[in-house]
């Protein structure tokens, strides 16, 4: 068979056939791994098992029925089947009769909410700390019992994990009655007194009856009992009377069991004086705490009802915890029945709840049960958990329990060796406070770990470093106790800032280096004004720190040099970084720009090793050079030729600037006549030509065409008798400031000369001619400029040549 | 061969009285299931209610595993009894008037502790696997019924949440 958690979950649940099962059975016997399983899974499940039930009432099922509509307002609802078995052996105890899932426990804690009443039917509680560890805390599984269908689980929960199967013969209890009869309390007085016990051997035979009737009744498949891995199968006789063995002839104080036992009176023989400070808190407690409960019973007389334990009688299943609350003159137990004796400490740990305490000085490490081990390591559900933490409720839980005996019993020694022992307290539903944790054995606990050292990193490093450099520059107080300046306290300022005038610079420059700048950027001052840790002035001068946290408080506001009168003295450190342009406002440019550039070529040059070499780049420079002689005439050339209008070849600025006098224009002047009567200040300027050598035209006629802006004269050329070609050469001159000298070379007067009248600007014209040469002076009235002058060619052969000058 | 007896509509009485039977086990299961009781009880009417009008065939033999799965679901989908508004209209419609049941255990029930804890942590079909077996003692036919699936899927499921519910339980505690 191979180990398998689904098996051992099915095994578990009682699903297997019966050979698988017997296959189980023998593997489990040879597989530690298998049975440390398999208990796990019983204890988980016995955990989940005993959760708290939630119990609708009897009298509250009617409504639920009758707001589901289930039935009618008034239509009786069938009584509630009962789904417990009533067959019970005599000597069971009466809350492990056949009572309902829900039926509440003996012990079950009150709480304030519910109303406890007084229930006949349930007897007092045992006296639980006479009970054998092993009988405490027995765990019985249900799936144990083959009959399961029959929802017939009852469920004793002393410390919220034990189960009781339905039907399970209950363990016999012994008692050693050494007092009177036990009787209940006034209260319950319809609660039947328990039958009397039969007298029995000493604890031994009591153990070895008990252990009889669990042999009786362990069933014939179950394998021999006596392994910790197995559990008894109880089922198997389920109606099966259990022996009862109550008595104990020797007053030893041993260990009894026993589901009703009285202590004996105070100052019985054989018994030790009960220490109060054990048990009297707890009365104490509980008669503190009695506000919502029933009045404390009447102090029994003397040596007749020593002390019963308190039933609640309508507490919820679910709150299935051995709560137990003593009344108010019930007399504690004698610590020698207690199974566990209470250590000194732990007696002592009572005491403040003798006084009306809140209930333990834990925080008193010489006091704390658990000081020995380290506190992480201390199982304890009330600190763990905080819905148990904020448990007010007195929890009335005995001392914690001893460390499991696997020689005594031993039935669930080894079980208890596991995880459960360590859950103990965290898993129950009403274990709460701080005893619930205390449920855990020391011995089981885990023992304290070694310090450990934390491995070194460069965080770390760093840490410990500033640490350090903090460390050394704080400053001393005055008192020179060591102590260092806090926020609060009158601390020196740094040089820096604490120097009102220029005399108390420090002298020299020292550096304490980046690191302190580091630290110092963490401490920034506060808002009143103060350093968390002032600054020590460095004997030598300011650190590199003071003066990075100048008035700017930053690198950029650091000045490269020192200025004249300045109270910030650069440290040599700082000095060399600036040097190296590692600090100032260009800090890292300048080598950055130089990395990254250097990082640009390289990459140019691996992507032009990988793309073919210098090859591509020629033939990239190529096509550069050929795109540009393309497109660079194109631009440069006129956009169109169809109008036959030529541009002119030059700019015509011609500027003639006024004279303060001007003369009276002459029609015959010589066009290439120099102009005697220059100004002094006037400077003619350049001739303007235009043409390109043509000859054989006359000058037939001269118009004006006033525009907005500018004037145009209109000069109609003719071919003459040899016909005219080309564009005869016109020179632009200015002698004056009020004359212009237009000159035609090739061109000769047609019919006549005369002056023209002028019109605006010009105030008339002189025209002569002299061989080839026609020149033309125009009278201005005001200095003009020439805009624009040229050709306009003749539209057919033979046509007329026009010569535009536009004067602006 | 047709069962003809296994036909016969379920009587009202049955299943008030199975209800009856199993109502404190089912709110139990479905306060562990969801974490409140005060909810618990609200989902066990839902799922209560829903079986109602769905009843099994065989009350008897499949009631038990009918009344968990409609709790289960009802659990899963929130479900209740009586049912909350939804939508924006809830803001201005009255609701009806809130399912008072008396029922002790709550508190504690609710309480939450190192079992339930490692609980809440698991998924829902693991966590109503692992009460469906450990808490109401459902077989694994039964469990499977009211999870909706195979019995050996409902084996697996099982196993597999006891697996991880022992581990978180044991980080829990240590």
């Amino acid at each position: 068979m191979r180990c398998s958690l689904l098996v051992l979950s099915s095994y578990l649940d009682g699903e297997l056939d019966a050979p698988r099962r017997g296959e189980v059975d023998g593997h489990l016997v040879g597989c530690d791994r298998c049975r440390n399983a398999f208990n796990y899974l019983q204890e988980e499940a016995e955990r989940i098992g005993s959760l708290a039930r939630v119990r609708v009432p009897d009298e509250a099922i009617h409504g639920f029925m009758a707001q589901l509509g289930l039935i009618g307002p008034d239509e009786t609802l069938p009584s509630r089947p009962s789904r417990r078995p009533a067959a019970v052996a005599s000597g069971t105890p009466p809350w492990l009769e056949g009572r309902t899932t829900g039926t509440s426990l003996p012990w079950a804690p009150r709480r304030v909410s519910e109303a406890v009443a007084a229930d006949g039917n349930q007897p007092s509680l045992p006296f639980t700390t006479d009970l054998p560890v092993n009988e405490l805390f027995r765990l019985v599984s249900p799936r144990a019992d083959p009959s399961r269908e029959e929802d017939g689980e009852a469920q004793v929960n002393l410390n919220g994990r034990s189960t009781l199967a339905a039907g399970v013969p209950r363990i016999p209890l012994v008692v050693r009655v050494e007092g009177p009869a036990p009787a209940v309390a006034p209260e319950q007085g319809t609660a039947p007194v328990p039958p009397p016990l039969p007298p029995a051997a000493d604890a031994a035979a009591a153990m070895a009856v008990h252990q009889a009737a669990v042999t009786d009744a362990d069933d014939a498949d179950t394998p021999a009992s006596g392994e910790d891995d197995e559990l008894p199968d109880w089922a198997a006789a389920p109606d099966r009377p259990e022996p009862v063995v109550d008595e104990d002839p020797e007053p030893s104080g041993t260990p009894q069991t026993g589901w009703r036992s009285p202590p004996p009176a105070p100052g019985a023989p054989g018994q030790e004086e009960p220490p109060s400070s054990a048990w009297a808190g707890l009365v104490g407690r509980a008669s503190h705490d009695g506000g919502p409960f029933p009045p404390a019973a009447p102090p029994p007389p003397p040596g007749d009802v020593p002390w019963t334990w308190d039933v609640p009688q309508s507490e919820p299943p679910g709150a299935d915890v051995p709560d137990p609350v003593l009344r108010d003159g019930d007399a504690p137990p004698p610590v020698s029945q207690v199974p566990w004796t209470l250590s000194p400490r732990q007696q002592d740990r009572q005491s403040p709840r003798d006084a009306g305490g809140d209930g333990g000085d834990w925080a008193d490490p010489d006091e704390d049960l658990w000081a020995w081990a380290p506190r992480g390591d201390v199982v304890d559900g009330a600190a763990s958990d905080p819905d148990l933490s904020e448990d007010a409720e007195p929890q009335h839980l005995p001392p914690p329990p001893p460390p499991f005996d696997s020689t005594q019993g031993g039935q669930r020694a080894g079980r208890f060796a596991s995880w459960s022992s360590l859950g103990a307290a965290a898993d129950s539903d009403a274990v709460a406070g701080p005893e619930a944790g205390a449920a855990v054995d020391p011995l089981m606990a885990r023992p304290p770990r070694p310090p450990r050292l934390a491995p070194a990193s460069p965080v770390s490093w760093l840490r410990d470093k500033i640490a350090l450099r903090l460390a050394l520059m704080r400053q001393p107080r005055d008192d020179d106790q060591g102590m260092v300046s806090g926020a609060g306290s009158p601390g020196r300022e740094p040089a820096w800032r604490a120097a009102p005038s220029p005399d108390t610079a420090p002298p020299s420059v020292e550096s304490a280096g980046p690191i302190s700048a580091t630290a110092h950027s963490w401490n920034l001052p506060t808002a009143g004004g103060e350093r968390a840790v002032p600054v020590l002035p460095h004997p030598h001068g300011a650190t590199t720190a003071e003066e990075m946290m100048g008035p700017a408080d930053g690198f950029a506001a650091l000045p490269l040099a020192e200025p004249a009168g300045s109270r910030v003295h650069l440290g040599r450190h700082t000095r060399s970084l600036a040097r190296h342009g590692r600090v100032g406002p260009l800090a890292g440019t300048l080598p950055d720009l130089g990395k990254r550039l250097a990082a640009a070529r390289m990459r140019t040059r691996r992507a032009l090793a990988r793309a073919g070499g210098w090859w591509v780049l020629a033939g990239s420079l190529a096509v550069l050079v050929l795109l540009l002689a393309v497109f660079v005439p194109l631009s440069s050339k006129p956009a169109s030729t169809a109008v036959t209008r030529t541009p002119p070849t030059a700019p015509p600025t011609l500027l003639v600037t006024p004279r303060p006098s001007p003369p009276t224009p002459s029609a015959t002047v010589a066009p290439t006549a120099t102009p005697s009567s220059a100004p002094a200040g006037y400077v003619p300027p350049a001739p303007l030509t235009i043409g390109n050598g043509g000859a054989g035209w006359q000058l037939s006629s001269l118009d004006y065409g006033q525009h907005a802006t500018y004037l145009t004269v209109v000069l109609n050329l003719n071919p003459g008798t040899q016909g005219g070609s080309g564009e005869p050469t016109v020179v632009i001159s200015a002698p004056t400031a009020q004359t212009m000298v237009v000159t035609l070379t090739g061109v000769t007067l047609s019919s006549s000369s005369g002056t023209l009248t002028g019109s605006g600007v010009v105030t008339g014209v002189g025209v002569t001619t002299s061989g080839s040469q026609t020149a033309l002076r125009l009278a201005l009235a005001q200095s003009v400029t020439v805009q624009s002058a040229g050709y306009i060619l003749p539209t057919s052969p033979g046509g007329t040549l026009i010569f535009y000058l536009n004067l602006a | 061969m047709i069962n003809a007896a296994a036909n016969v509509p379920a009587t009202s009485g049955e299943f008030t009285e199975l209800v009856s039977e199993h109502l404190d086990d089912l709110v139990t299961y479905a306060a562990h299931l969801v974490g409140d009781a005060e909810s618990a009880v609200e989902l066990a009417a839902g799922g209560i209610f829903h079986a109602a009008k769905y009843p099994p065939a065989r009350v008897r033999v499949d009631g038990r595993a009918a009344l968990y799965r409609a709790v289960t679901r009802a659990c899963r989908t929130g479900e209740r009894y009586p049912p909350r508004p939804h939508g924006p209209s809830r803001l201005w419609r009255r609701n009806r008037t809130p399912f008072e049941v008396e029922f002790r255990g709550g508190d504690v029930a609710s309480r939450m502790n190192t079992v339930k804890r490692a609980l809440m942590t698991l998924p829902f079909e693991r966590r109503a696997a692992l009460l469906l077996s450990d808490l109401a003692q459902l077989r694994y036919a039964e469990i499977a019924r009211a999870l909706e699936c195979s019995p050996e899927a409902a084996s697996r499921l099982l196993a597999a949440a006891r697996r991880e519910f022992g581990s978180i339980y044991r980080e829990l505690v240590i």
